[in-house]
């Protein structure tokens, strides 16, 4: 890729990517980034809401779960003790009874002892309160003794019990519970009797009351609301804490704890506690415990409400507290959510920054974790960021002074070539000239003829070349003045004349006295190539050049009756080396350069440029220039081609120029015009030799590049600083070739001011310019 | 801030909670009649209100706070009547009755006030209640004998004085149960008196002439003793009872302590003041909504022996150790 290439491929780059950050930053930016902001601060607190409540919730419930369980299960512990504690109680109540009983059974029954008998029972009376009647029977089971708490005491009655179970169960078990029956319908009575450990200690019955096992029962505390109560082996109320209800002789076996209780003692167990209803038919919790020696039961039952109660309560408050829990968690989140944001707020709003291309800007995060190591990563990134553009950006300055350079070196080097190139160029220019001056025979003035051609060819060949590179290195600044126009055309015909005439053409210049505004020189280049393109396509007819104003501006012509230009080709004409077909049917025509060189020249001064062609008929090219009011213009000084004469030989012209060949060339040159020359190489060499020779110089013609970067003016000042003022001396500069070129005056200004330019610029390859130029001087 | 406002109705509810839970009982003073068999000034009257009073004060009515208790007390039976109007009057939400006289003078008064009467010997005789197990009606309570005791009186006084050979029983017609007929203590004292070889007299007494008749009969004749029937009429008469017993030289049995602690020879019987306190509990039962007709009438399980040895010095009685060993209470 060649430098030009690469630099382009840069800049369209480095322009994409600068339209990409335009781009971001028209983004919201700042204001996008508040839009999420919201939705995870949300997501935070919901989820640390959703945590906290979770766990709560977990903990609270299954705290209740198996505490309720603890509670029943105490609950139920509880109410089997009491259960078990009232059987207990009623157990001992009736062993106590027994035991009393049992004191009566000692001795054997006896006839003499009756009074005692009677006394011992009514002791026990007296000990027992629960015992109302007491009586005792013999072996035989006739009664002996019947002693009454509320009835006369009868002895002796003799009455036979034998028969009943209150005897034979006694006689046989030793003792006798009898069941439950009711005096009067209302007081629960039980018979119990016991057998003397001896065989005619007969036995002793009593009927207990058991209003009295009441008071056993009323006692016992079940919670707050709950009750214990005996039951008999039939299922009918023996004790409750209502006393009427046993009293009226409430049958119970219909309650499901009852049942399940009786079968348990059965022998088919059960659950122990089970929730069922009580008499009242509220829901209670029920534990039952038997009455051994009897087949009573005890239960112990409690409300299930009063039972749930601390549940509830305990349930409440953990409701409460998980509320509580909730509210501070919601609290907490809050506020904790807000703190996590804050970094990543400021990450993001930093990013967008960067994003948007300012890149000065630092994110500052002081959390000391993750973030803040985040937030320096942001920023190095910044920075690397700003690093990079600015060394792309001086890259690439580089780069391009780099390419501006090698393309001012490549255009040096070229008209430095050039130069060098047009002295061989030069030198035979001036030999030819020198053989045609001695030459006599045809053949040979034929051949100069043709030497002299090519060389002209040459020279022109090379000059368009320096002029294009030239323009193309855009060292050319056109100087604009005022002019006539006709001079300009009177220029052009003079230069043409004779080759157009040589071709059998016609050449018409229409005078103008027309004032343009324009560069002198660089005009007559155009128009040169122009006309020089006719006649050279032209095989016969003619060439006009005239001038038509036109408003403000003034066209000038160029027609020809050439074989005209396609309509395709039109285009392709002003490019470079394009050749068209010539008349001369020789192929040759130049490098094909001239319409580009009059392109260019024409896009400096601005001047349009059209074409116009039949194929055919012919072409016309058309210049347009700014008119302007005809003033006594500066007119540049007029070339006219003179004829040579010779000089006289008195004057003495010093010839300074380093190249040795073209020195030569030019003194001899010189010479053969018969003036007389002294050439050196510097202008040291001529100051010794014209001091050394105690003559003046009329002319000095000085090679504008001398050796030792000497400039051919610097020469020239200082011969004349060596002299005095001599009026008949001035100086000429001769611009070298290369880098100076026509026109470019304002390229030595220092220079230019120095002396009165008394003459045109030329190139100094043209035998008859010099000519004309001295003999205008001298 | 929405936020504050969830926490400010949290807090509020939290504080209302309890204030909402909270139910207040209300208590609106119930009202109670006691009717005494006794004049309203009479020591042992004032004694069994008290017993009463303290009772139901142990099962959380106190006087003034939730029940006002209204006592009104006469000997004779139109005095009773007179008090049980005036209760009736002030309506109240139970009576208290003491004695069969007593319970028939507040139902001739109110068949819907409920009554809980004490020491009425034979409820179902006088009409008072159909059953002991269901009552039926507004009266239920606690009697205080059964009919056999009668038959231990007359055992006891002849354990006691064993030269017993003659056995009157006082009674007043107008206020003992059973009526006109004598009581329902009678036959069983008069079988018992036959039993062990005793006369058996039947002195009824209307008033005080009358009561000291009686006793100079008796007197008049050697071994003679006194039962003396539990009725309001022996309650209200019992001072002179006693002393006249005394000067006549005769021993007594009594149905009740009090008699015994006034000078009596003898008594045996229940605990009367324990029948009040146990009336309370059915007052109570009632006062928070219970109907009388569910309430079983209950018989007494206590019964105490109570001997003065004192009087039977006077006497000139030598108390068996026995009978000493098996009395309740000796009072010396």
């Amino acid at each position: 890729m060649t430098g030009e290439a690469r630099v382009t491929a840069i800049a369209r780059q480095l322009g994409s990517w600068l339209r990409c950050r335009e781009h971001l930053s028209s983004l919201p930016g700042l204001a996008g980034w508040q839009k999420f902001r919201a939705s995870l601060f949300h997501k935070y607190v919901v989820l640390f809401l959703a945590v906290v409540s979770l766990a709560l919730l977990t903990s609270g419930l299954s705290q209740i779960w198996f505490s309720y369980r603890e509670h029943k299960a105490t609950l139920i512990r509880i109410q089997h003790e009491q259960a078990s504690a009232a059987a207990n109680k009623i157990s001992q109540f009736i062993r106590e009874i027994e035991s009393q009983i049992g004191w009566t059974t000692l001795l054997p029954w006896s006839e003499g002892a009756l009074e005692q008998r009677r006394f011992d029972g009514r002791r026990l009376l007296r000990q027992v309160p629960a015992i109302t009647e007491f009586s005792q029977l013999n072996a035989a089971g006739r009664e002996q003794l019947h002693v009454s708490r509320l009835a006369m005491d009868v002895v002796g009655s003799q009455k036979d019990f034998s028969a009943e179970p209150k005897f034979q169960d006694a006689v046989d078990r030793k003792v006798y519970y009898g069941p439950v029956y009711f005096r009067r319908e209302s007081e629960p009575y039980m018979t119990l009797s016991l057998a003397g450990s001896r065989q005619d200690a007969g036995v002793s019955i009593a009927e207990v009351n058991l209003r009295f096992i009441w008071d056993v029962i009323s006692q016992i505390k079940v919670g707050q609301h709950g009750s214990a109560y005996l039951i008999d082996a039939h299922g009918r109320l023996i004790a409750h804490p209502d006393i009427s209800l046993v009293l009226r002789k409430t049958d119970l076996s219909h309650l499901a704890q009852v049942r399940a209780a009786r079968s348990n003692m059965l022998g088919r167990p059960t659950e122990a506690v089970r929730e069922v209803t009580d008499i009242g038919g509220r829901k209670v919790l029920a534990a039952y415990a038997p009455v051994t020696p009897l087949r009573w039961l005890v239960f112990a039952e409690l409300p299930i409400e009063e039972a749930d109660a601390p549940l509830v309560a305990s349930m409440k408050r953990s409701g409460l507290l998980l509320l509580g829990g909730l509210v501070l968690a919601l609290v907490a989140g809050v506020f904790l959510a807000r703190k996590m944001i804050a970094p990543i707020r400021l990450l993001g709003i930093g990013a967008a920054r960067i994003g948007s291309g300012d890149l000065v800007q630092r994110i500052s995060i002081k959390t000391g974790d993750e973030f803040e190591v985040l937030g320096d990563q942001f920023n190095s990134m910044a920075a690397q960021l700003q690093d990079s553009y600015a060394t792309l950006e001086r890259r690439v300055e580089e780069r391009t002074r780099q390419l501006e350079l090698a393309n001012l070196a490549k255009s040096r080097f070229l008209a430095a070539a050039s130069h060098d190139l047009r002295q061989p160029l030069h030198a035979l220019g001036l030999f030819v000239a020198q053989l045609e001056s001695r030459l006599d025979s045809p053949d040979r003035h034929q051949l100069l003829e043709r030497i002299n051609a090519s060389v002209a060819a040459m020279n022109e060949l090379f000059s368009a070349l320096l002029d294009i590179s030239k323009l193309d290195a855009e060292v050319l600044s056109p100087n604009l003045t005022q002019f006539s126009a006709g001079e300009l055309m009177d220029r052009i015909e003079t230069t043409f004349a004779g080759a157009a005439h040589q071709k059998g053409l016609s050449l018409r210049v229409v005078p103008s006295r027309a004032s343009i505004r324009s560069d002198f020189i660089l005009l007559e280049r155009i128009l040169l190539n122009l006309v020089s393109n006719a006649v050279r396509y032209t095989a016969h007819g003619g060439v006009i050049v005239g001038c038509r104003p036109r408003n403000a501006t003034l066209r000038i012509e160029v027609w020809d009756s050439g074989p005209g230009i396609p309509e395709q080709e039109r285009k392709n004409v002003f490019g470079e080396f394009y050749r068209g077909a010539n008349s001369d049917g020789e192929g040759r025509g130049g490098l094909g350069l001239g319409l580009a060189i009059v392109e260019r020249l024409c896009g400096l001064l601005c001047h349009p440029i059209e074409l116009e062609s039949v194929v055919g008929k012919g072409s016309r090219f058309a210049v347009t220039v700014p008119l302007v009011a005809a003033t006594p213009a500066l007119l540049p000084p007029t070339m006219v081609p003179q004829a040579a004469r010779l000089a006289s030989s008195s004057q003495l012209i010093v010839l300074i120029d380093d190249d040795a060949l073209a020195r030569d060339g030019m003194d001899t040159l010189l010479q053969s015009w018969g003036y007389a020359v002294a050439s050196h190489a510097a202008d040291c060499e001529a100051l010794v030799a014209l001091a050394a020779g105690g003559k003046m110089a009329d002319l000095i013609i000085a090679d504008y590049r001398l050796a030792d970067g000497k400039t051919g003016i610097a020469a020239i000042e200082s011969l004349r600083s060596r002299r005095d003022a001599h009026t008949s001396l001035s100086h000429k500069w001769r611009h070298g070739s290369g880098a100076t070129a026509r026109g470019s005056r304002a390229r030595l200004p220092s220079d230019a001011q120095a002396g009165k330019p008394h003459g045109a610029a030329s190139h100094p390859g043209t035998v008859p310019e010099i000519l004309s130029e001295i003999a205008a001087v001298a | 801030m929405k936020r504050r406002q969830c926490i400010a109705l949290l807090g509020g509810g939290w504080l209302a909670w309890p204030l909402a839970a909270r139910a207040q009982r209300r208590d609106h003073m119930r009202r109670v009649g006691v009717l005494i068999s006794l004049p309203e000034g009479d020591l042992e009257a004032v004694r069994r209100l008290n017993t009463f009073k303290q009772a139901l004060d142990e099962l959380g009515w106190s006087e003034g706070r939730n029940v006002q208790i209204y006592h009104r007390g006469a000997g004779d039976v139109a005095g009773m009547q007179t008090c049980a109007a005036e209760l009736v009057g002030l309506e109240p939400d139970v009576i208290l009755a003491h004695a069969t006289p007593a319970t028939a003078a507040v139902r001739r008064a109110s068949t819907n006030i409920p009554i809980v009467f004490v020491s009425v010997a034979d409820p179902i005789g006088s009409g008072f209640v159909e059953s002991f197990s269901r009552p039926g009606g507004n009266s239920t309570g606690f009697t205080n004998f059964e009919a056999a005791i009668g038959g231990k009186w007359v055992e006891l006084l002849k354990e006691l004085v064993p030269a017993v050979t003659r056995v009157a029983m006082l009674y007043n017609p107008d206020t003992a149960s059973g009526g006109a007929l004598g009581g329902v203590y009678l036959r069983s004292a008069e079988e018992a008196a036959r039993s062990l070889r005793i006369q058996f007299v039947v002195a009824a007494a209307n008033d005080a002439a009358e009561i000291d008749r009686v006793f100079a009969s008796l007197a008049s004749e050697p071994d003679g003793a006194v039962i003396v029937m539990p009725n309001v009429f022996s309650a209200v008469h019992r001072e002179r009872i006693v002393a006249l017993a005394a000067q006549h030289r005769l021993p007594a049995a009594y149905p009740f302590r009090y008699f015994v602690s006034s000078g009596g020879l003898i008594s045996y019987g229940s605990d009367l003041l324990d029948l009040f306190r146990r009336a309370a509990s059915y007052v109570d039962r009632i006062l928070q909504g219970a109907k009388p007709s569910d309430l079983p009438v209950q018989a007494p399980t206590k019964f105490e022996l109570v001997i003065n040895r004192k009087t039977a010095k006077q006497l000139g009685i030598a108390v068996p150790q026995t009978l000493l060993a098996l009395a309740d209470e000796v009072i010396e």
